[in-house]
């Protein structure tokens, strides 16, 4: 039976063609893949510059764009969450590759600086830089504030007060992000803890309110954009505003009493490779040019003279906490197990 | 000095050149490449998972604990459901005329090519308390809501993607136990409960061991899932544990290596259990069909009819239409909030997809290291298959089990091994952090399926065949170029196939060892769904799982590849289904 199969020839020399074709096409594929990447790097006159970054997507990529068009040097981009670019410089430790990294908690630069890994450096615009790390080490080009966003359908008085969302009104109606999805999530409830002598008694009345914790920033959000729930409870400011630009019913207020202002530091690594042009980009973010493109994500800008722009509240509208940022970084998984054990 | 050392040289050089002869052959050369790509990282796994902590690592025994019992019991929980589904479905395929509908076998497929991830974004776009589509329906159900969002709709989610596994092995295996024992006792007068438990069920358990071995094995490896899923219930397994310890700071190696070593040896210890299970029972049938006289359909009344049709659409509703449905829903959506209405629909996001840009970036770069993935994992698959038929030694013997291994282990263990070697300090050749580190993970992960696709090839070609060629005074070269390249090329084309569908497809290593700047599909629909817009990412996984789901047929069927290399009698699940 099987020879018989075997003799009849049919069409196997096609097939045989087909598949010697396409184990070659795959072999020259992988071939291809390396010398291509090394090709577009020489392409682009000024070389290169490796950059991590945490933070909104579309801003990371605006950055890199606007970047390379203006000095010709091509950016890399690895994109993630803060935690996940702390990681990726640990794991990496043996064959540094990160020139410039960008997080999107102040703490996390203070963390990497007191590992030895920053390289202290003063960008041109240093002086008028709102925040600054020690020494040069780290240094704002940006900053998000968190608030309350709300449904505008369905809050038509928006709430003045953290403590506005434990009334009846709100009941079932509160999600809060995930703290261990969200780092914000996490600063929110450690900047209030701080400012609030160490009391879970909101949260518990939020629990009794019926609030919930779900899903990341992002979905959350979507949440109340879609009207299954009104208010996110410690939103993301620049998501709201991005959303309400988009034309969703949704806005935000940054309650009377205060709130955290989280600044987003850039560094330069000790070990980057190509210093110069880490040194290049950090100055881009902090230029005329690269704060425009934060204040047009509606970021609150990291420098001084740079007005936020008509569609967001400025810096100097919002009451801030003080927030003692190492301390919190410190009881990050204790706040975590914390709010997730009484809201989740 | 010197005249201490010319001896030794003088012992060594020949030695060596001895050795480097050794090496030569091409089945030893073939071990060490195999132990080079895949056995040394399994082994560093196991070094630093097994060896005492160094420099005052802490264990984190509670975490361990943890991630240890909820991976056995969502395995568990998974092989309960799939078999609640498979077996039911595997009767009415093989005993209504429902099973004789074309296409029915390809239907049950479809679930398993479409990757968890992306089902459990369906899942959870569909059903999540706040704001899912089916949310106010299934709110007017008591507990289903709550049950649907805890570890046992997880468990569910992964059952409805690994049951075809089942339901194929038992098909077939009810199909060759055939129906004469049930006929010879239903003539001695014994019940259709009794005929089942007493007659059928003992037959039918192997298949059943060996798939549900399988099942459970692959829930323990399942990661993507447990990331979209599980961290939204806070139910955090072996995988997942291991990807945080990895890639999140702080890092932690040694833990994830001890972690990655408790799941080998789970694994192992549930392959070792099923052996055992299988040496006791066995069940020699006397023949197999008989062939003479057609025994008696069973009674397909109503009733049956009615609760067979029922099941099967049940089935069909949870394991497609619901997930599947909800990923197209949404990709169609203008904004994700304002739900349904013929205004809030659009192609947009297909246009956007198609018009170039990151997502057409992503999609393109999948497709190129698929590709060379696929080519290199058939070219090394052909040398490797090629050394097992002209040097049956030993050496070619253990190639063969140790190229195998990745079917049998957790994705997610290799994966480790090759970044632990690959990004040590000593490590002279900069692969990782390049797109060829992807490569050379996709091709070490899933040369097993080109492999066993090629070996079955040469299995099943006629010893008489190869005897008459070597009659007519053929060498092994034109044997190999005259008679085995074309009689095999479409076990070899099925393979590549295949490799590409599961490298296309794959969310573990380019969630762990993407480079910078390079987004694959799957970490492009990822990072949408976790922030970004989800109607882009969910237009990316209905063309991710339109490319992976063709692919797959194609493999199915690849001329030739039916009847001439897929299942040979013993072999109880289809090398497909196998992952």
């Amino acid at each position: 039976m099987k020879t018989k199969n075997v003799l009849r020839r049919g069409r196997s020399p096609w097939i045989a063609t087909l598949a010697a074709g396409f184990v070659l096409m795959g072999i020259l594929a992988g071939c291809a893949t390396q010398p291509s990447a090394a090709r577009k790097v020489n392409k682009a006159a000024g070389g290169q510059v490796v950059v991590y970054t945490a933070g909104p997507k579309n801003l990371a990529d605006q950055l890199a764009r606007s970047f390379q068009r203006q000095t010709g040097v091509r950016v890399l981009m690895f994109q993630s969450t803060t935690g996940k670019v702390l990681g990726r410089l640990e794991a990496e430790s043996a064959h540094p590759r990160a020139d410039v990294v960008i997080l999107a908690d102040w703490s996390a630069g203070d963390y990497l600086m007191k590992q030895g890994l920053t390289y202290p450096y003063r960008p041109h615009q240093d002086g008028n830089a709102i925040w600054r790390g020690p020494g040069g080490n780290y240094v704002a080009y940006s900053a998000s504030a968190l608030g309350i966003t709300y449904n505008t359908l369905l809050v038509k008085r928006p709430p003045a007060a953290w403590s506005s969302l434990t009334h009846a009104r709100f009941r079932d109606k509160v999600l809060m992000p995930d703290p261990a999805l969200s780092g914000s999530a996490v600063d929110f409830v450690g900047g209030y803890l701080q400012n609030h002598g160490d009391s879970l008694a909101f949260f518990r009345d939020l629990k009794a309110n019926g609030a919930a914790v779900q899903g990341p920033n992002a979905e959350a959000l979507d949440q109340v954009v879609t009207g299954a729930k009104s208010v996110v409870l410690a939103g993301v400011d620049y998501m709201a505003y991005a959303a309400r630009a988009k034309g969703e019913p949704v806005n935000i207020v940054y309650p009377s009493s205060g709130t955290v202002v989280n600044p987003r530091p850039v560094l330069i690594l000790k070990s980057a490779p190509d210093l110069a042009n880490a040194e290049k980009f950090e100055n881009f973010l902090l230029s005329r040019a690269g704060q425009q493109i934060v204040v047009k994500d509606y970021l609150l800008p990291g420098v001084k003279g740079i007005p936020a722009g008509p569609h967001r509240a400025p810096l100097a509208k919002i009451r801030q906490w003080s927030v003692d940022w190492s301390r919190l970084a410190r009881q990050k998984a204790r706040l975590v197990e914390q709010i997730d054990s009484l809201l989740g | 000095m010197s005249s201490r050392s010319t001896p030794f040289l003088a012992r060594a050089v020949p030695a060596a050149q001895t050795a480097l002869r050794r090496m030569l052959r091409p089945d030893i050369g073939a071990a060490i490449l195999v132990a080079f790509l895949l056995g040394l990282p399994i082994l560093s796994v196991l070094a630093q998972g097994l060896l005492p902590a160094g420099r005052g690592a802490s264990w984190q025994t509670a975490e361990i604990g943890r991630a240890t019992v909820n991976s056995l019991t969502l395995g568990a929980l998974v092989t309960l459901m799939s078999t609640t589904l498979a077996v039911p479905l595997a009767v009415i395929a093989e005993r209504t005329p429902l099973g004789r509908i074309p296409g029915w076998d390809i239907l049950w497929v479809i679930p398993f090519t479409a990757p968890p991830y992306l089902t459990s974004m369906g899942w959870i776009l569909a059903t999540e308390p706040a704001g899912g589509y089916l949310s106010p329906w299934l709110a007017t159900v008591p507990f289903l809501s709550r049950a649907l969002f805890s570890s046992v709709g997880l468990a569910w989610i992964i059952a409805l993607h690994l049951f075809p596994v089942m339901y194929l092995g038992l098909r077939q295996r009810i199909r060759m136990v055939g129906k004469e024992t049930t006929e010879a006792a239903r003539v001695h007068g014994l019940s259709v409960w009794k005929r089942l438990i007493r007659i059928d069920a003992p037959l039918w358990l192997p298949a059943a061991a060996v798939t549900g071995t399988i099942v459970f094995v692959k829930t323990l490896g399942e990661f993507g899932a447990p990331l979209i899923f599980g961290s939204l219930i806070h139910f955090p397994v072996l995988t997942t544990q291991i990807y945080e310890d990895v890639t999140s700071w702080p890092v932690n190696f040694p833990l994830a290596a001890r972690l990655a070593s408790i799941l080998f040896a789970a694994g192992l210890a549930v392959w070792w259990l099923r052996e055992r299970y299988a040496l006791r029972h066995q069940y020699a049938l006397v023949s197999g069909r008989s062939g003479c006289g057609r025994p008696r359909r069973s009674p397909w009344g109503l009733a049956t009819a009615i609760v067979a049709g029922l099941f099967v659409l049940f089935v069909l509703t949870n394991a497609l239409v619901l997930p599947l449905g909800s990923i197209l829903w949404t990709s169609l959506l203008r904004v994700p909030g304002r739900g349904w209405g013929w205004a809030n629909l659009t192609l947009r996001h297909y246009g956007e997809l198609l018009a170039g840009g990151r997502a057409m970036h992503a999609l393109v770069t999948t497709f190129e290291l698929a590709l060379a993935s696929a080519g290199i994992a058939t070219g090394l698959a052909w040398v490797l298959a090629c050394i097992a038929r002209f040097y049956p030694t030993p050496w070619s013997r253990w190639t063969d089990y140790l190229a195998l291994v990745p079917n049998t282990v957790p994705d997610i263990l290799p994966v480790i091994g090759l970044i632990l070697l690959w990004n040590a300090p000593w490590m002279p050749f900069p692969l990782y952090d390049t797109k060829g580190m992807l490569v050379l993970s996709f091709v070490v992960l899933f040369l097993p399926f080109a492999l066993s696709y090629l070996s079955q090839g040469f299995r099943s070609l006629s010893p008489t065949l190869w005897e008459a060629a070597r009659v007519h005074g053929l060498g092994r070269r034109w044997l190999l170029g005259r008679l085995f390249l074309p009689l095999l090329a479409p076990a070899a084309l099925a393979g590549a196939v295949t490799v590409f569908a599961v490298s296309f497809r794959d969310l573990v290593v380019p969630m762990l060892i993407s480079p910078p700047n390079v987004q694959l599909v799957s970490t492009y629909i990822y990072g949408q769904f976790n922030q970004g817009s989800l109607p882009r990412g969910m237009a990316m996984a209905c063309a991710d799982i339109l490319v992976v789901t063709a692919s797959y047929a194609a493999a199915q069927r690849a001329p030739g590849h039916r009847r001439e290399t897929a299942r040979p009698a013993g072999d109880v699940v289809p090398p497909v289904a196998r992952r």
